[in-house]
């Protein structure tokens, strides 16, 4: 079972409380959501409690140095941090080099797992600032191959926007590009074009992206690290993810770039429960209430300690903060994943993957027929299918 | 260029020190002799031409054997190739990799022409061309040996960051103990390195180029897993009798046509006996991408091994 938590903003006691449940085995650290004195504090914190075999990454969120007026909160306390740079400014290769080596050098004294690279955001694999992605990953190799007594392996970021994902050839050629490094992995980050949550990836980019995951993992033997994913994480896994990661607020269970850039203020999360039966999140209110009057409600509820009060009640008058919700939901997500895991073939995983979508919607055709209306549709798990047979026709 | 008009007469006049001297046949350019010395049973001495007629006004019989090196840009396709060939073959020590002979690269006017002569181990045995024109299909076992021993000469040059680009059955030798050589390193290229050949030109064999060789715009790209697909195609071949994408009536861009997107029958097909590790390995190794390859010949080595293990067993 390899779900890790992607960790980010009012982490209270979520980390510690799915280590100590055994259902994480891993972190992936954000540099913004801690100060520096406290990021050291938390490692040394993790790495005694998750004990032997838990990882801990941190993600540098480097990327944000872009963003005018950004919410990068403590990202500014970290010496490796540029600050405000227009990206034309960013091209010296001198400056390149040391911007990956400061991030580098800052994890070096931290006791994390693997170092993981700093990293700009790709728009696509083709287009100007993907030189400089390149220049930042050879210098980040450079760095640690000189290093030569450091046994800490090296993961390069991977920060893509969706619409870099929706060319194919484009995508064959950048793994063309980077397979032949020698790193031990890939934390990959996809900014979906999407937004409110639960959002997913086009089919095309899904797709892509799982072949991606694929051609670095099960064809060249790297470590895939996917970061901010949620149930669809179950595909990640069957392309050959060695770790999802997947946070307690909705925007740590999927990625946008939005979510650096200034606030606009928004409104407190409708309370949702993560069903596994429907591979998705659904709404304590009216969506959950609504299936209590069917006979599929036990089978939509699942089974776990968290929601044995519902099975009683009427859910709508059931306490579920969100910390219990969260417990919940990484439950559910680890319990799928390790379903994955199980099977040591790629195409038996994706077999069981399609499996996992077609019963969910196949559950949700039976809610409907019932009555059951659901305001988020169930049109994610369509998109989930499509992409996976688009990926299964890019493996042959 | 034609091939050099040379009798071993003449090749004995040039160096003294032959005790035996027979022309075996001609390979690319180069025309080629099995000598011998009094020290050196056996060894093949290759002859290329590489100015014919010469210019007038040379009147000198030893054109570089001394000290003063000619301008880079005035030396010769052909001489810069060997002397790169020369080189790796001086670090090269491994079996599956010819060894230099005794006759250093020698540049010398005869008459009017000016030669190139070289000279490296004699292998005694037969290419895989012509066991494959004598309709030889190699066994799973034997595939499997051949892919482990081109393996094993792609890894060396490769941890040299050089790339063959020239693996076909004429450059395949096997030896009558056991054993395959990859011979005539006249193309290959140190990645990184300025390429010899003429700007537009791709060098290689037109049936054994990746699909990236045949794109001019990735040269600059390819790697040790372009060889890797050449032996692809080669296994394939040694297997099936037929190449995986060209044949006789095809003209080479019918050829790189087919290279680039045409999907070869599955081996299986045209051998029943084909093992299914053997299928696997020449599958990955015919994937257009280099990515769906294998990674580097560590990687291929390691699956060659495992898919042996797996023969022996049953």
């Amino acid at each position: 079972m390899s779900v890790y938590v992607q960790h980010g903003y009012g982490k209270s006691d979520y980390i510690e409380s799915t280590i100590a449940n055994g259902n994480a085995r891993g972190v992936i650290l954000s540099a913004r959501d801690e100060s520096p004195q406290a990021m050291r504090a938390l490692c040394d914190k993790l790495v005694e409690e998750g004990g032997r075999g838990f990882t801990v990454l941190l993600d540098p969120q480097f990327f944000a140095f872009v963003i005018p007026e950004g919410r990068i909160r403590n990202l500014s306390k970290y010496r490796y941090y540029p600050g405000l740079l227009s990206r034309s400014t960013f091209t010296d290769p001198a400056d390149l080099r040391r911007f990956s080596t400061a991030a580098l050098v800052y994890q070096s004294r931290l006791p994390l797992s693997r170092y993981v690279s700093p990293a700009i955001a790709l728009e696509g694999f083709n287009d100007a600032w993907s030189q400089v992605y390149l220049t930042m990953a050879r210098e980040s190799i450079r760095w640690k191959e000189a290093r030569s007594d450091d046994a800490r392996p090296l993961v390069l970021s991977l920060v893509l926007n969706e619409a870099a994902l929706m060319d194919a050839q484009a995508v064959d050629e950048f793994l063309d590009l980077i397979t032949p490094w020698q790193v031990a992995g890939f934390y990959i980050v996809v900014a979906c074009r999407q937004s409110g949550y639960p959002a997913t990836l086009e089919a095309t980019a899904l797709g892509n992206l799982l072949y991606l995951i694929y051609g670095l993992s099960i064809l060249n033997g790297f470590e895939i690290y996917c970061g901010y994913t949620d149930l669809v994480g179950i595909l990640h896994t069957a392309a050959g993810a060695k770790a999802i990661a997947s946070g307690w607020y909705g925007s740590l269970r999927q990625f946008a770039i939005t979510s650096f850039m200034p606030s606009l203020g928004g409104g407190r999360a409708r309370p949702r429960l993560t069903s596994r039966s429907l591979l998705n999140p659904i709404l304590i209110n009216p969506e959950l209430t609504s299936v209590r009057g069917t006979n599929l409600y036990s089978e939509v509820l699942g089974d776990s300690e968290y929601i044995a009060e519902m099975l009683r009640k009427n859910p709508a008058n059931v306490e579920w903060p969100a910390s219990r919700a969260f417990l919940h939901h990484f439950e559910v997500l680890s319990t799928l994943v390790t379903e994955i895991e199980s099977l040591e073939d790629t195409d038996d995983r994706l077999d069981r993957a399609e499996a996992m979508i077609d019963d969910a919607l196949s559950t949700y055709a039976a809610l409907r027929s019932k009555g059951v209306i659901f305001e988020s549709r169930p049109a994610n798990l369509q998109v989930w299918r499509n992409g996976l047979h688009y990926f299964r026709q890019r493996m042959k | 260029m034609p091939l050099a008009d040379i009798t071993p007469e003449e090749i004995r006049e040039c160096f003294p020190q032959l005790t035996e001297v027979e022309e075996v046949g001609s390979g690319g350019q180069r025309r080629v002799f099995r000598c011998a010395t009094s020290e050196v049973p056996a060894f093949a001495l290759k002859v290329q031409l590489i100015e014919s007629p010469l210019p007038a006004q040379s009147g000198v019989d030893a054109l570089s054997e001394g000290p003063e090196e000619p301008e880079q840009d005035v030396i010769p396709e052909a001489i810069a190739r060997a002397r790169r060939e020369s080189a790796i073959l001086a670090k090269c020590d491994i079996p599956q990799l010819a060894h230099p002979g005794p006759i250093s690269l020698t540049e010398l006017k005869i008459g009017t022409q000016r030669l190139l002569f070289s000279s490296e181990e004699w292998i005694d045995g037969h290419t895989l061309r012509s066991m494959i024109s004598a309709k030889v299909q190699l066994s799973n076992v034997e595939s499997l040996q051949l892919a482990r021993d081109l393996t094993s000469a792609v890894e060396a040059l490769d941890k040299m960051n050089i790339l063959h680009r020239d693996i076909k059955p004429e450059n395949i030798m096997h030896r009558k103990d056991g054993g395959w050589v990859l011979i005539d390193l006249g193309l290959a290229l140190e990645r990184g390195a300025t390429s010899l050949s003429q700007p537009g030109a791709i060098p290689g064999t037109t049936p054994y180029f990746s699909p990236e060789q045949t794109d001019i715009t990735r040269k600059h790209s390819i790697d040790s897993r372009s060889d890797m697909f050449a032996m692809g195609v080669v296994i394939y071949e040694a297997m099936s009798g037929i190449h995986p994408f060209a044949n006789r009536f095809m003209t080479p861009v019918q050829i790189v046509t087919a290279i680039r997107n045409t999907e070869p029958r599955a081996l299986d097909e045209l051998r029943p006996d084909c093992a299914l590790g053997v299928r696997t390995i020449v599958t990955r190794l015919l994937k257009k991408r280099p990515h769906a390859r294998f990674g580097n010949p560590n990687v291929l080595a390691a699956a060659i091994t495992k898919a042996l293990a797996a023969l022996e067993e049953t």
